[in-house]
């Protein structure tokens, strides 16, 4: 009964709170600018789980396990798809550049503490989280610029910009690691690069015909299972094979972007999901709890110098010129894209590094997004929008 | 489904061959054996990886294979179920034997899900001027086919079923079951046709009913079967309290399915959550539920006590379409997601054909399917004009060929129940498959030859 019981609460409760809190936090106006990413759920999940009441084992949930590999693969696959062919023509080189310089120093830094502060340093663990803290919640942005004036602000406007690319070099740098020093091996990375071309040719000729949208959907949910199944499947990157099938099938075929709006309405319950079954997972790192509280401190810490030290290499680059800005510190709120990378790194390659390369990462997230609420709201005071 | 018929066949639009998916299949299928051909290390998540790469590998080829199978005027669904065989354990073993249990769990979220929607098709109104139409093809069904089976079944007798049991009580016992079960036929395999076609009218409707109805008939029937069986192969009384315990099970499914049908409605009514991860959400629950307390019934009580999810889901469907507003809307979302559920229900459906069956014993299981088919015809057609009101009586019984999960589990039960029988339930087993591929060709001509196919989505 307590199985039962475990599984009825947290599919119903994770959805239904889905509906309700999922986003922006209602409540007094300093709470204005909470914006959770989803860890609400993981840590609903945890609570399931062996670590809190005991209702969930991962023997229980064994028949959900497609969910996972689903949820990695699927944000990655919508993240990609946003960049349509014209995009990269109507963004100025000067932003893309900036961009990729605040994001790389962040991972750097971020990386380089990490590796150093580690009990158990793994180079492919420490670029990952690096490579995870250069992100920025866009839905955070959108949150700030909908209860401010900030959107007339030309850097303000940049961090938007910013915050859409910021995951992709993030993505592109993780993949990177794993490619580099992590299990997949050349073989396993071809492997998965010859699905993802194959799941691209065959959605670029099967797409343009298939009349209904439920046709449309049972082809794009097939397509980013096999490819997430397949990139779990030899230690990669679910979320990085996504993300690289959806970059890439905009090009292959132009009317395909059409479909992101119907890709979305499904990556909510997949991204929750996800973060639940997650969360029952969990095994904890082999460190003391003391230990793990001063980690997360360092990477927070280690993010945030990093995020101003790449905010004002940003504006340089845009600006030609150095001056002090808080540009990056306006860009602490993490986003779904971390999340996903450090369930990634706890439920894919679960060594004890990587456990705690992601609860490090898990409870950054949390912090951050407090931080970067914080960061708004001592910047405007208790005026309302 | 109901609207008034329209009367002629349907003229089929000529489509252009679809050269492109039977491209993406090949390509789809090339990717996923050059992947395997390589061997790789697996990595921690090896099992949920590859299920969810199978999953993956699964419905692409089965939307695909839809598709060519389509174009060649043959349901999607036989598209399906062929992917399923092709891929399966028993075809080119993409997903092999290890991996069908496994994937078990997704397998029966599509089933309840699909049972959801055929209850929430059995409209009162519509049903209610049918029922007597409903009665005479179910009465003929049972008096004529079942008396007709068993007596083909004696007559070929072991020169031609050559596994039928020596004795004569275990012979008659065995011929019997097997007569039962050859009357069972698929409700999911009705509903993803009839919405395939977009079928409408009183020839549809009755085709319906009629499947959903002996579906619980079926049931008892076996059980009554088996009572009578087990007394014939031992020697000693009819066993009613198999029978009794059968009923019971039925009985509780249906309360249950009510009870879970009024639970829905009010969520329907109340909540704004996205209405498929409900219907996902909810068929997780009824099936987790079913298989619990099953096991816990057996635990106290140290009895099999079966819950059919597949009762239960028909039942919560019927009554959130009759007995609540918002019956438009729970088939509205179950639209929504119909083609990915149907598409993997099937393929998994064609994943557990074993077809070597078929190849070892296809005299005997070539002629049980054709003398079934005579039979189901003659006495779905007696049935129908019986009552004069019946619509094309002599196409009625093509719609009912089709078996499946139903069928498959009481051929399992039976073995269980008399494990001498191990090669009476194979012989099923290979007639189910064939019936399994041939039934829905002759289902999809039926609902275009009455002229009811073709509707509004």
């Amino acid at each position: 009964m307590k199985q039962i019981l475990g599984i009825g609460l947290v599919t119903a409760l994770g959805f239904l709170a889905s509906q309700k809190w999922f986003g922006r936090v209602a409540g007094w106006t300093r709470s204005r600018f909470v914006y959770l990413t989803g860890e609400e759920f993981l840590l609903l999940g945890v609570c399931l789980g062996p670590l809190g009441f005991g209702l969930l084992d991962r023997e229980g949930l064994r028949g959900l396990e497609p969910f996972i590999g689903f949820g990695m693969a699927y944000v990655g696959f919508v993240y990609g798809m946003q960049f349509e062919p014209g995009i990269w023509g109507k963004l100025a080189g000067r932003e893309i550049g900036a961009s990729a310089t605040s994001s790389l120093i962040v991972a750097a830094v971020v990386a380089a503490a990490w590796h150093g502060v580690s009990p158990i340093p793994d180079p492919a663990v420490s670029l990952a989280v690096g490579a995870a803290a250069g992100g920025t919640s866009t839905a955070f942005l959108h949150l700030v610029d909908r209860h401010t004036r900030m959107g007339r602000v030309p850097l303000f406007r940049f961090l938007r910009i910013s915050s859409v690319l910021d995951d992709l070099w993030g993505i592109a740098l993780y993949a990177g690691a794993l490619i580099l020093l992590g299990p997949p091996g050349w073989k396993g990375i071809l492997g998965v690069l010859a699905v993802v071309a194959a799941v691209c040719a065959t959605l670029r000729l099967v797409l343009p015909s298939t009349g209904d949208p439920a046709e449309t959907m049972a082809v794009l949910v097939g397509a980013v299972l096999f490819v997430g199944g397949t990139a779990a499947l030899v230690g990669f990157s679910p979320l990085a094979a996504g993300a690289a099938t959806g970059l890439i099938l905009p090009w292959a075929c132009r009317d395909c972007r059409q479909y992101l709006n119907r890709l979305v309405v499904v990556e909510q319950p997949a991204y929750l999901l996800m973060l639940v079954l997650a969360g029952a997972w969990w095994a904890p790192a082999p460190v003391t709890a003391k230990a793990t509280l001063a980690l997360v401190g360092a990477y927070a810490i280690s993010r945030g110098i990093g995020k101003a030290v790449g905010g004002v290499a940003a504006v340089a680059f845009l600006e030609g010129r150095s001056r002090w800005t808080r540009l990056g510190l306006g860009a602490l709120a993490q986003s779904e894209v971390a999340v996903v990378v450090a369930v990634e790194l706890l439920v894919i390659h679960g060594t004890p590094a990587s456990r705690l390369g992601a609860t490090a990462l898990l409870a950054g997230v949390v912090v951050n997004d407090l931080l970067a609420a914080g960061f708004y709201n001592s910047a405007y005071g208790r005026r309302g929008p | 489904m109901s609207s008034a018929p329209t009367h002629g066949p349907a003229l089929p639009m000529r489509e252009p061959w679809p050269w492109k998916q039977g491209a993406a299949a090949l390509l789809v299928a090339a990717a996923v054996f050059a992947f395997d051909s390589v061997g790789f290390p697996p990595g921690t998540l090896a099992r949920p990886a590859r299920l969810t790469l199978n999953f993956g590998f699964l419905l692409l080829e089965a939307y695909l294979f839809g598709v060519l199978f389509r174009a060649v005027g043959l349901p999607k669904i036989s598209g399906y179920i062929v992917a399923g065989i092709l891929f399966g354990p028993h075809g080119l073993g993409v997903i092999g034997e290890a991996w069908v249990k496994p994937m078990k769990l997704v397998d029966d979220l599509a089933l309840t899900i699909i049972a959801l929607a055929a209850g929430a098709e059995l409209a009162l109104e519509r049903l209610r001027p049918r029922l007597r139409e409903v009665a005479s093809v179910l009465g003929a069904t049972v008096v004529l086919a079942i008396p007709a089976i068993l007596g083909f079944l004696m007559v070929g007798g072991r020169d031609l079923f050559p596994f039928l049991p020596e004795d004569w009580g275990g012979r008659v016992g065995a011929a019997l079951v097997m007569a039962v079960i050859a009357t069972g036929r698929s409700p999911t395999a009705a509903i993803a046709l009839i919405r395939e076609c977009r079928a409408k009218g009183p020839f549809t409707d009755l085709s319906f009913t009629v499947t959903i109805a002996m579906d619980t008939v079926v049931i008892l029937l076996f059980a009554a079967a088996v009572a009578v069986a087990g007394g014939l192969a031992t020697g000693g009384g009819v066993q009613l309290g198999f029978l009794a315990l059968v009923a019971a099970q039925i009985a509780a499914s249906v309360v249950l399915g009510v009870l879970l049908g009024w639970v829905l409605s009010k969520a329907l009514g109340r909540m704004t959550v996205e209405l498929p991860t409900m219907l996902i959400v909810f068929a997780f629950f009824l099936v987790e539920f079913a298989g619990w307390f099953s096991h816990q019934f057996q635990a106290l009580f140290g009895l099999p006590f079966h819950l059919e999810a597949l009762l239960i889901a028909i039942s919560a469907g019927f009554f959130v379409r009759n007995a609540s507003p918002h019956g438009a809307r729970l088939h509205g979302g179950i639209q929504a997601i119909s083609l990915p559920i149907f598409a993997v229900f099937f393929a998994m459906t064609g994943v557990h054909l074993d077809v070597s069956l078929v190849a070892r014993l296809w005299l005997p299981a070539l002629l049980f399917v054709v003398a079934r088919m005579v039979v189901l015809g003659g006495a779905t057609f007696a049935g129908a004009v019986w009552h004069t009101g019946a619509p094309r009586a002599g196409l009625l019984g093509m719609t009912f060929l089709t078996q499946a999960g139903v069928s498959l589990g009481l051929a399992q039960e039976m073995v269980r129940r008399f494990p001498g029988w191990a090669e009476v339930g194979t012989f099923l087993v290979a007639c189910i498959t064939v019936n399994e591929v041939v039934g829905p060709i002759l289902f999809k001509y039926a609902l275009d030859r009455s002229g009811e196919s073709g509707g509004e989505p």
